[in-house]
């Protein structure tokens, strides 16, 4: 890795530092044809950051998400994850990925797998993990989210609450450095929310890094580090979330805060 | 069926249509007497009408329409002509020939001209006039091929049509001169098929390949002419007797006057035959110059009809009067010794008679030590009940007890199908007690030489015949190896003239009457028709099931591998698939299956066998719908399953593999099966490029029986049970894949 990119030598410094940036987002912009999405970003997360982004729907949120571990192809501007530059061609991308989990709104869990194998497949299929540790590693990740005797069903037999648990433990059974949640709970009936969010919750107080797209205003609040206000493709305002929630500086963060809380 | 019996039931066809035209034709049945020869009655009585003629619409040379949109050919000039000659008038339909039979038969025309063999089978339900052209098979090689006789044919192939003569012509003479048959299922594709170097040569009706070649076709004809059945006008069964009479006499006045020459050379140029050789002998002339010849031919004493003694006392019978009119029409004479059959044949061995014609089958063993001429007579076994018996077919036989004579064909045909009809056979040692053993009710029929029946009939015996006569010898004269070949060329050439002049029909119907036309077709069930063809079609459903299978995984494999590159992120993958997949999609299979069997070998020299290539185009096809199936089913899965994989840091192939593959094969499984099946179906289309697989079989089967609607209700139950079990094994591997 460390000779693959000219940051290298200070790969293994950075990693090592607390509090030192983990991704570097700059001057990234992000199109889909005719539609200019992201219009300029420049984000820094350090390591062990919980980082709660919000803002107006279609405002580029989730392309942002996905842009930090490469699932959208970026139009121009740098991503770089411990020094790495994403956008370098030459970057071994499923490395990289290995260590940032991500989970999706819509869980998108392997619906002819079991619970145990959508857990177990990476580390096996990568020979992280043996098969007898994978599925010891799974059901100790699955006792973290409270579904341990679920560990043989099949997706299709779980609530969503349940689904989303499952999709949070199959990625950490990576052993991620990075979690990506991309409104983890907006697709859940009200009374599973609380389930998931409990989970993440733990996760921030375990000290992982941590960018969550969200519109459960109350928990950015709750358990983000900093929070950033995106609106039309540009970050519009970011802080610490008693600042920007309790004295936002832009107008268009009062107007969109007024509408949500 | 073997080919000889082909040959003699039918003659030239018109592809599977025209046999349900034939089937009506042999049901019809009835009526007895041989065509007139041509008869000098005065043209007056049909002169002034107008007579309705149908015709086929094309079947150069002899019908076909010329640029100016004007109905031309051989059979279009001479009916002219002869309609100017005798002073009626025509008033042509190009109907096709299929339809244009059925309107004779409904008196919608009053008769039809279009390329039509004289066969006996016709002659039940129609009148024919005197052969106006005497058509014939012929082989025929690229113009700069190498090969001048047959005999360079060796280790060759020769393309033919399914069911024609030419077929049973090329079949008859494959072994002597070590070619192989190609057979394909239309006429056009041997001409591919000699072009593309697929096969050497081909065989056609020699007309047609004389026209051809006129035409600028770059053929050359090899060999002999192979006469076939001779051509004729046809009028509803003892109708128009005036119009067929006129017109015989005018196709005699326009040969006279060479109107006739004149029309057939403007067709076939230097392969025009002389109308004086077409005509002529439809007189069967029996004042030949005499050549000097003299012959002793040794006969049996009685064998009716063939030889037996009349009532004036003379030795007549078929085998006598063809002899002597042979004889006649040849130039020479003949001595009549009448030895037992026995006795003729040693008295041939030892040289005291010169030749020997006796009912005598031609078998291999007597090949061994004589030569034969060419067979005149087909004869075989059939089974004769009383007249007001209940007896119509064998199934009838169920029970009951039926006679035969010891140690005749009879008895061994009886055997032999005794178990399957459920009779017992009553076993006598002479015909008369044979005969009696029925008349006395002991017996409910009994088997026996069919002419020998026909011919017992025809004097009153108070039998009928019931079903097929069942395949038995055919009827030569015989010399001694090697000597005597003037007498078998002589016989030969005699045996030709009396067919083509109808003197033969005339000389068989005399002894056999209305026999061997009521020889009543009784239809055989589809169970008979399993029975009998079970090997055959069970061979032909070998090749459909391989054919099947391998293109089947072969499609699958290149399903899979065009598909991928379908939706591959490198355009040069995309645009090779997406080619692929619409060139496939985009031409019919049948034009497939030609190109790469005809075509390639053409432009490429690769050459295939027809299984080869037929394979490889169902799979090609198959494949090019199959990546279309693979495409769309990946696709099908939902893209967040690919994202939720590749952000755990698997690959693309482990993904496609682990997560993408096994949900889109749960979509595309249904689409599988279903080209599957369509696949399996598709190998029907083979049969063009003379793949020998269940269709193609039912093909053959029906060209030689007419059995249309049997063979292909078998055919299509079989092809009905090889898809409900693929379909019900593709439903067991489903539900499993889902489980
Ligand atoms: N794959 C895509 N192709 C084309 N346009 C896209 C694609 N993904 C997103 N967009 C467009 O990009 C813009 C930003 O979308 P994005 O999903 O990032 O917004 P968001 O902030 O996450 O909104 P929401 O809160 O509704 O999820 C939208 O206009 C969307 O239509
Ligand atoms: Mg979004």
């Amino acid at each position: 890795m460390s000779d693959t990119t000219s940051t290298g030598p200070w790969t293994g410094r950075l990693n090592t530092l607390n509090g030192q940036p983990k991704v570097q987002v700059s001057e990234l912009h992000k199109s889909f044809g005719d539609n200019h999405v992201l219009r300029g970003i420049d984000l820094t997360i350090n390591e062990g950051e919980v980082v709660a982004v919000i803002g107006p729907s279609g405002s580029g949120k989730s392309t942002l998400l996905r842009c930090l571990n490469k699932l959208e192809e970026v139009t121009s501007g740098t991503v770089s994850v411990d020094g790495e530059d994403l956008t370098d061609k030459k970057v071994d991308l499923d490395r990289v990925r290995q260590r940032i989990g991500m989970v999706f709104q819509h869980f998108n869990l392997f619906p002819h797998m079991t619970v145990l194998e959508n857990i177990t497949l990476a580390p096996i299929q990568l020979g992280k993990l043996k098969p007898a540790e994978a599925k010891a590693r799974a059901i100790e990740l699955l006792e973290r989210v409270g579904l341990a005797e679920k560990a043989e069903a099949k997706p299709a037999s779980l609530s969503g609450g349940q689904k989303q648990r499952v999709a949070i433990a199959r990625a950490l059974a990576m052993d991620p450095e990075i979690m990506l949640f991309d409104e983890a709970t907006s697709a859940l009936d009200p009374e599973m929310v609380g389930e998931v969010l409990q989970v993440i919750r733990g996760l921030a107080t375990s000290g992982m890094t941590m960018v969550l797209v969200t519109h459960e205003m109350g928990f950015a609040r709750e358990v983000s580090d900093r929070v950033v206000f995106m609106a039309d493709g540009v970050i519009v305002e970011q802080g610490a979330p008693t600042e920007l929630f309790g004295n936002p500086t832009q107008e268009r963060t009062r107007d969109f805060l007024s509408k949500v809380l | 069926m073997n080919n000889g019996t082909t040959r003699a039931r039918r003659g030239r066809r018109r592809g599977l249509a025209a046999l349900g035209s034939a089937i009506a034709l042999a049901l019809l049945g009835g009526g007895a007497a041989a065509v007139p020869a041509l008869a000098a009655e005065p043209a007056s009585d049909v002169a002034g009408q107008t007579f309705v003629i149908g015709t086929d619409t094309t079947f150069a040379p002899f019908e076909m329409t010329d640029t100016s949109g004007e109905l031309v050919g051989i059979d279009m000039d001479l009916i002219r002509a002869v309609a100017d000659d005798q002073g009626f008038t025509v008033d042509i339909k190009p109907q096709g020939f299929d339809a244009a039979v059925q309107a004779l038969q409904v008196d919608q025309v009053d008769a039809v001209i279009a390329g039509m063999s004289i066969t006996d089978e016709r002659k039940k339900t129609f009148d024919f006039s005197s052969a106006y052209f005497q058509s014939g098979v012929q082989m025929a090689v690229s113009e700069d091929s190498d090969v001048q006789s047959l005999e360079d044919l060796q280790g060759q192939k020769v393309a033919v049509k399914t069911g024609t003569e030419g077929a049973s012509y090329a079949q008859s003479i494959a072994n002597e001169y070590g070619f192989e048959l190609l057979t394909l299922t239309e006429t056009t594709d041997t001409y591919e098929a000699v072009k593309s170097g697929q096969a050497e040569a081909l065989v056609d009706d020699y007309p047609v390949l004389g026209y051809s070649i006129q035409q600028g076709n770059e053929l050359r004809t090899i060999g002999d002419r192979q006469e076939g059945a001779p051509y004729g006008i046809a009028v509803n069964k003892g109708q128009n007797a005036e119009l067929l009479s006129a017109i015989n006499t005018g196709l005699g006045n326009i040969a006279e006057n060479g109107t006739y020459d004149e029309i057939l050379e403007r067709y076939l140029g230097d392969n025009a035959p002389k109308a004086s050789d077409i005509v002529a002998p439809s007189t069967f002339a029996t004042d030949a110059p005499q050549t000097g010849e003299h012959f002793v031919i040794g006969t049996d004493s009685t064998y009716a009809p063939f030889e037996f003694t009349g009532e004036d006392g003379e030795v007549v019978g078929i085998d006598m009067d063809l002899l002597r009119g042979i004889a006649a029409n040849q130039g020479f004479t003949v001595e009549i010794k009448r030895l037992g059959f026995d006795a003729a044949v040693q008295a041939l061995q030892a040289g005291q008679v010169d030749a020997v014609i006796a009912g005598m089958t031609i078998t291999d063993e007597r090949e061994k030590v004589f030569d034969f001429t060419e067979p005149y007579f087909d004869t075989g076994v059939q089974l004769g009940v009383l007249e007001d018996s209940d007896i119509a077919s064998y199934d009838d036989l169920e029970g009951q007890t039926v006679a035969v004579k010891t140690g005749t064909q009879g008895q061994t045909f009886a055997e032999s199908v005794k178990d399957e009809y459920g009779f017992d056979v009553l076993v006598s040692t002479d015909t008369t007690d044979m005969v009696d053993a029925v008349k006395a009710g002991q017996a409910v029929g009994y088997f026996e030489d069919y002419p020998v029946l026909a011919y017992g009939i025809a004097q009153g015996s108070g039998f009928k015949l019931v079903g097929d006569k069942e395949v038995g010898g055919q009827y030569g004269a015989a010399v001694n190896k090697g000597e005597n070949a003037e007498f078998i060329e002589l016989f030969n050439a005699g045996l030709a003239n009396a067919k083509a002049s109808g003197f033969y029909d005339e000389v068989v119907n005399t002894y056999l009457g209305t026999g061997e036309d009521e020889a009543a077709e009784a239809s055989p069930n589809i169970f008979t028709v399993i029975s009998t063809y079970w090997p055959q079609l069970l061979d032909g459903l070998k090749w459909t099931v391989l054919a099947t299978l391998v293109a089947v995984v072969a499609a699958f494999i290149l399903g899979i591998a065009f598909g991928f590159a379908r939706i591959s992120r490198l355009a040069p993958l995309r645009w090779i698939a997406t080619a692929y997949v619409y060139v496939f999609r985009g031409t019919p299979i049948l034009i497939q299956a030609f190109f790469i069997y005809f075509a390639l070998p053409a432009m490429t020299g690769i050459k295939f066998d027809s299984f080869t290539a037929g394979a490889l185009t169902l799979s090609l096809n198959a494949g090019a719908y199959m990546t279309e199936i693979v495409r769309s089913g990946i696709q099908a899965v939902d893209p967040g399953q690919a994202e939720a994989s590749r952000s755990l840091g698997l690959g693309y192939w482990t993904t496609m593999r682990k997560v993408v593959l096994p949900q889109a094969f749960k979509i595309m499984i249904p689409s599988f099966v279903n080209q599957g099946i369509i696949t399996l179906k598709d190998t029907s289309l083979l049969s063009v490029i003379s793949l020998a697989e269940l269709t193609f079989v039912s093909k053959q089967i029906i060209a030689s029986t007419y059995l249309s609607a049997q063979v292909l209700t078998v055919v299509a139950i079989i092809y009905f049970t090889l898809i409900t079990l693929l379909t019900l094994l593709a439903n067991r591997l489903e539900r499993k894949f889902n489980a």
